[in-house]
């Protein structure tokens, strides 16, 4: 409906007295007419809470604009920071600082009484403070012109699309869209709804199937080695079927309104190591990171253990943004440290593929993308585990001796053939994407390889795919 | 890999969708011509047992006699049974079990309005209830019932529910996908691939209600499966009072006896009937002693007087417990609501000569025999 609304045809159809320099200012009008509405539509009390870092942002900007003197301009932008951090620090980490301190100081003897809150998470919190954030500091840092327009504001802060789930947009890529008149082409409509059935089809079909054999291995109490092993790597798939999924749909439905969102996901799976995972995995949240918090740590322009330490912060923090528990922190730090063990040795590692014939490298990175898959999945189980012990308890299970009864221990694990099924598909598309260059491979390939991709699709969708099930797991981040 | 923007900005017709249209429906035609009948899902799921429902009617029409209530119902009377002594009684019949677990008034109101699409209707609905049908449900509309519904039914109950309907549209309109569209309904053959919460009682009464062969008594009563070849003792279990404790929470709250919305839909059931023209006879099924101790006072007596009204509104008949004639003990019971097979085998052969009468008003009224 927007799509067919938002058109300056068919605004100024709807609206013909409307002068033509209003067209663009009602159509972003009815986008964050739209935006609100679909955040309230999950909880109207906290549209407050986007207003509030809205508008303090806003004003923040304006000020930031106008003020040169140094001192000023830092207490505008440590408004900006305490307001937004202030926001996701409360409603996000109450309850965690406040318990890990109560058991810290019962660790120590002392007895205290946490005051529990039960704050409720509001949804999409993580996603917009930052992307609110990244335009006051843009902003401070002299990058970008603060917005003088307040509706475009508010709607790049609340655009609909991407509001709950991310991409988390820079400013200097998404407030310009919002300033220029858009145009919705034929063009930009297909290949809109093509990314939004892919992102249907990872959710319903591949990522909601591979919850159902995670969900069956992490709950088991004493899981087999198999078993242990089968659930990780569902979960490893399931996470990436998932998030990615909403970023296409988020993308897709963007595109469709005539919006350009960044891409999230390149193919995580791929990386031969830490740093190219990370180019590749949750890209808005890893360069927003590393933009925002690494280099304004010092990045690594102070020698090398200040270089390892903001590595080690960065990731920690990034763990932590995910949620309130420890495992996230411990999540973040396994990544921070494969980050600060391999950066030493990266000169020589590329040294020495420089020396390799073409298909010796090409093997090398075969054999490096299999190892750093291994230890990535390793750090799902810190992700996905309930506690933390229960992902020493999981790791325990990896390391045990095998059972005789793989098979059978694999069928309890619910549908577990048909996930790998999927995830042999899922990884065969995305290998042909890989070695020819082209994301945009099946959407480009001959009409009927297409027909017949699209077919199955939609018959896998119609019979295996999951209705009414679990919300994205990003949601509750 | 950088990521590119798609380069095909022509305005071609769209002809990889087009061609996967044409696939899905040589998909299509090939299950048509397969499954003249339809397809009927194996069902081992509650979600599906209820759609199926539709799938089945469609697939083999009603039998003469289909028997209809909740899993009480399915439980206490045995559709094979019930077969021979008609065919004893001179009535050459084809009795179907048509109940669902878990079916209250108003999923047995969409089961009748369900069986009415089809060409044939049975000649005799038999519906074999206890209070525990007009109890209440903690939501409405229930999801089972909306398993049933098609728009139609939607719309009217929105009249009443409001809002509260709306949340069953989605399933609605797979209902109606799956009436319409083989390639749908493969969806529920194939569901159990993926569902995994299957547990042990799980079991198809309906499959069951088909075959009117006694060899299968099994699939009849579902979960007499502890005890159904030789041995000659039916141990009564679950019959604590924590169990009956349940059950009463689950259909009655509070200390209110019946459920004003249930008693609506059993009224709204008869109405159905008359405007059919079928039979329509209500049958009481004991409940344990245990459970009747523990239900809400007065809720026996509601009970009655509320189908026996309905019944003679519309020109039916209730069969009670003292029509019966019969007594049924502690050792006639799986649990605190339903009958065993011992149980059911008693209050079916009760049954039977109250339904060949129906069957018999029913041929003298159209003058076949006499």
């Amino acid at each position: 409906v927007c799509a067919v609304l938002l058109t300056p045809r068919s605004v100024r159809r709807l609206l013909p007295r409307l002068p033509r320099r209003s067209v663009l200012g009602a159509r972003n009008a009815f986008l964050l007419v739209a935006s609100y509405a679909f955040y309230a539509a999950w909880d109207y009390r906290f549209l407050g809470l986007l207003l509030l870092s809205t508008a303090n942002d806003f004003f923040v900007g304006r000020a930031l604009m106008k003020e040169s003197r140094t001192r000023r301009r830092r207490t505008y932008i440590a408004l900006s920071l305490a307001g937004n951090l202030g926001l996701l620090g409360f409603f996000k980490y109450f309850d965690f600082f406040t318990h890990s301190l109560v058991r810290l100081l019962g660790a120590v003897g002392v007895h205290a009484h946490a005051p529990s809150l039960r704050v409720v998470l509001p949804v999409g919190i993580s996603f917009y403070t930052f992307q609110s954030l990244s335009y006051t500091l843009d902003v401070y840092r002299g990058r970008l012109r603060a917005e003088t327009n307040p509706l475009n504001f508010a709607a790049f802060v609340a655009f609909f699309p991407q509001l709950v789930a991310g991409p988390i947009e820079r400013p200097e890529r998404l407030l310009p869209q919002f300033r220029h008149t858009r145009s919705v082409t034929w063009s930009k409509l297909t290949s809109g709804t093509y990314l939004i059935a892919v992102g249907l089809f990872k959710k319903a079909v591949i990522a909601d199937i591979l919850a159902q054999v995670a969900d069956a291995g992490f709950a088991l109490k004493d899981p087999t080695r198999v078993q242990a092993a089968a659930a990780t790597y569902a979960f490893a798939f399931q996470i990436y079927a998932d998030f990615s999924a909403y970023s296409d749909i988020a993308r897709g439905t963007a595109r469709c309104l005539g919006f350009e969102l960044s891409r999230n996901f390149d193919m995580p799976y791929f990386a031969a190591t830490p740093s190219e995972f990370w180019r590749r995995w949750h890209i808005s949240l890893s360069t927003w990171l590393r933009d925002y918090l690494y280099v304004s740590l010092g990045g690594n322009r102070f020698g090398r253990f200040v270089t390892y330490r903001n590595l080690m912060l960065t990731m920690v923090l990034g763990g932590l943004w995910h949620g309130a528990s420890w495992t996230f922190v411990l999540w973040g730090a396994l990544h921070g440290a494969l980050l600060c063990v391999y950066r030493p040795l990266e000169p020589q590692v590329r040294a020495f593929a420089q020396t390799l014939s073409p298909s010796a490298r090409g093997a090398l990175r075969v054999v490096a993308v299999l190892c750093f898959f291994q230890l990535v999945c390793l750090a799902w189980i810190f992700f996905r585990a309930d506690t933390v012990a229960d992902a020493f308890d999981l790791l325990h299970a990896l390391a045990a001796v095998p059972s005789h009864h793989v098979l059978r221990d694999l069928s309890e694990l619910g549908p577990f053939w048909i996930s790998t099924c999927l995830v042999a598909g899922l990884v065969g598309v995305q290998l042909m994407q890989y070695l020819k260059g082209d994301s945009w491979l099946v959407f480009r390939a001959p009409a009927p390889a297409r027909g017949l991709v699209y077919a199955v699709g939609f018959l896998l969708f119609v019979w295996i795919g999951q209705n009414g099930s679990a919300t994205f797991i990003y949601f509750q981040f | 890999v950088r990521p590119r923007a798609p380069r095909r900005v022509s305005q071609d017709p769209p002809w990889g969708l087009a061609i996967a249209c044409g696939i899905v429906l040589c998909v299509e035609g090939l299950l048509r011509v397969t499954n003249p009948l339809g397809l009927v899902p194996d069902v081992a799921h509650r979600e599906l047992e209820y759609r199926s429902y539709v799938t089945q009617l469609a697939a083999r029409a009603a039998p003469d006699v289909a028997i209809l209530g909740s899993s009480r119902a399915a439980n206490g009377v045995i559709a094979s049974r019930l077969t021979s002594l008609l065919v004893q009684a001179g009535a050459r019949v084809k009795v179907g079990a048509h109940s669902l677990s878990g079916g209250r008034a108003e999923e047995t109101l969409y089961a009748m309005e369900r069986a009415r699409d089809v060409a044939r209707l049975p000649r005799v609905w038999l519906w074999a209830l206890t209070p525990l049908e007009l109890g209440g449900r903690p939501e409405k509309p229930s999801l089972q019932a909306t398993y049933l519904w098609r728009l139609p039914d939607w719309w009217r109950e929105r009249r009443e529910l409001h809002a509260a309907a709306d949340h069953y549209l989605p399933g609605v309109l797979v209902n109606e996908l799956a009436r319409s569209s083989w390639v749908v309904r493969t969806r529920f053959v194939v569901e159990p691939n993926v569902v995994d919460d299957v547990g042990p009682d799980s079991w198809n009464a309906l499959r069951a209600g088909f075959v009117p062969d006694a060899r299968r008594p099994s699939l009849m009563q579902g979960a007499l499966h502890h005890n159904h070849r030789g041995r000659r003792r039916f141990v009564a279990h679950s019959v604590s009072p924590q169990a009956a404790a349940r059950y009463r929470d689950l259909a009655f709250h509070g200390d209110s006896a019946l459920d004003p919305f249930q008693a609506r839909h059993l009224e709204l059931a008869a109405r159905t009937a008359a405007d059919s023209g079928v039979r329509l006879l209500f049958l009481e099924v004991p409940v344990s002693p245990r459970f009747e101790a523990v239900m809400p006072a007065g809720a026996s007596s509601a009970f009655r007087n509320l189908v026996g009204a309905v019944a003679r509104r519309h020109g039916f008949r209730f069969v009670t417990s003292e029509d019966l004639g019969v007594d049924f003990g502690a050792d006639d019971f799986r649990d605190v609501t339903h009958l065993n097979f011992r149980g059911a085998t008693k209050l079916t052969t009760a049954a039977a000569p109250f339904v060949a009468k129906e069957l018999e008003s029913l041929e003298t009224r159209r003058g076949k025999r006499r």
